[in-house]
């Protein structure tokens, strides 16, 4: 058989004639890429913005850019963490002071290993709120939130020694040999 | 940084989120009271003070600072009987304050008035302090009338400064100037006068109390 066969000319023909289409294909092809098709104006912003969201990538870091990345989220945490720790704190020497608020404890014991405040608001407790050392020598703080009230404490220096606040006033009671300090935080009632 | 390591970023900055977040983190929760004794005080005394705080409670009194009470003492090694008399003496002095303030008195209030009366301020000071206070608190008032007392005024001039203060309706800074003054004549006992009602202006709260940096 070869190209000029009559034959397989006119089967050749036969192929190359499109199949004869149904008129109505056009309208209902359209009409379900309406239905199903991606949406038009502001909600096909959205559809594109949010496979661009979710469309897995891969980015290219050099092992430095990468550390950098990594420095700056640190920066960025540290940051947030020191600021919430010094929040304008009131010290006890302020007086009375509104609530809720950051009230600032500072004492001074020099030679202490270690400092801890307890009081009403923390149950007494000597192992919950630790004094930091500051820079200087012998001299303790920290910013403790307090609700509105009058509020007793005492320092306890190294794990034994309970001693008041000299900078406050002294508590009425004292019930049990230490004497502790006040502290109020005013109300707005 | 591949995709998987988002996740990973992400709870890094949630937990940096999380460490930054201050209010309950020098707080912690409220410690059981029978657990707390159990560990100080023997079993009977332990079965006494928890019942008279109970019994308190149910009178009307505030729980929490009957624990705190409590509390206080096991962190001072104290006896059974030591905290027990102490949580007694102080629900007595929170009903008294209680009586003397007004059933609607809040709890703060009732607190710093306990404290004014164990110093000997007579129940009719608080019930005027309150009076004269309005719908405005009396914590400031009651407070300062103690710390004045503690700090060594007189409880009958400590007194009158309170309530001329109060009938005045000064502002909070007034009461702080009382109590600035009272410093300074404490560290100088032989300086003559009394606190005076009226706070002379331009002595700014915290000066000359302090030797904290």
């Amino acid at each position: 058989m070869t190209d000029d066969d009559p034959k397989l000319q006119r089967l050749a023909k036969e192929l190359r004639q499109e199949p004869p289409l149904d008129s109505t294909l056009d309208q209902r092809v359209m009409a379900l890429v309406r239905q199903h098709g991606p949406a038009a104006g502001r909600s096909g912003l959205v559809v594109r913005f949010r496979d661009w969201l979710l469309e897995p990538r891969t980015l290219r870091l050099s092992p430095l850019a990468g550390m950098a990345a990594a420095a700056l989220v640190l920066i960025i945490i540290a940051a947030s963490v020191s600021l919430s720790r010094h929040q304008p704190a009131r010290t006890i020497a302020d007086g009375a002071i509104s609530q809720p608020e950051w009230v600032r404890f500072v004492f001074t014991a020099p030679g202490a290993a270690q400092v801890s405040l307890v009081g009403d608001f923390n149950d007494w407790d000597p192992a919950a709120t630790p004094l930091h050392a500051t820079a200087a020598d012998g001299v303790w703080s920290i910013s403790v939130p307090l609700s509105a009230g009058r509020h007793e404490y005492a320092f306890v220096v190294d794990g034994a020694d309970w001693r008041p606040d000299p900078a406050a006033p002294p508590a009425a009671r004292s019930d049990f040999g230490t004497p502790n300090s006040v502290v109020t935080v005013a109300d707005r009632l | 940084m591949r995709p998987t390591s988002m996740g990973a970023l992400r709870l890094v900055l949630a937990l940096g989120v999380a460490g930054a977040r201050p209010a309950a983190a020098q707080q912690p929760a409220a410690s059981s009271l029978d657990t707390r004794l159990r560990s100080r005080v023997d079993d009977a005394s332990r079965s006494r003070i928890v019942a008279l705080v109970d019994s308190l409670a149910e009178s009307g009194v505030a729980r929490a600072p009957l624990n705190s009470k409590a509390l206080e003492g096991v962190g001072k090694r104290a006896s059974g009987t030591q905290i027990e008399s102490a949580v007694r003496r102080l629900g007595a002095d929170l009903q008294r304050a209680r009586t003397a303030l007004g059933a609607g008195a809040a709890e703060v209030e009732i607190e710093a008035g306990a404290d004014a009366l164990s110093i000997g301020v007579a129940p009719d000071v608080l019930t005027k302090i309150r009076a004269g206070r309005g719908n405005a608190s009396a914590l400031l008032p009651l407070a300062t009338l103690t710390d004045l007392v503690s700090r060594g005024i007189p409880v009958d001039e400590a007194a009158r400064t309170v309530l001329s203060l109060s009938a005045r309706h000064s502002p909070d800074a007034s009461y702080r100037e009382a109590q600035q003054r009272a410093v300074t004549r404490e560290r100088s006992p032989a300086a003559p006068g009394s606190v005076p009602p009226h706070a002379p202006a331009g002595l700014p709260a915290g000066k000359g109390r302090s030797p904290r940096p």
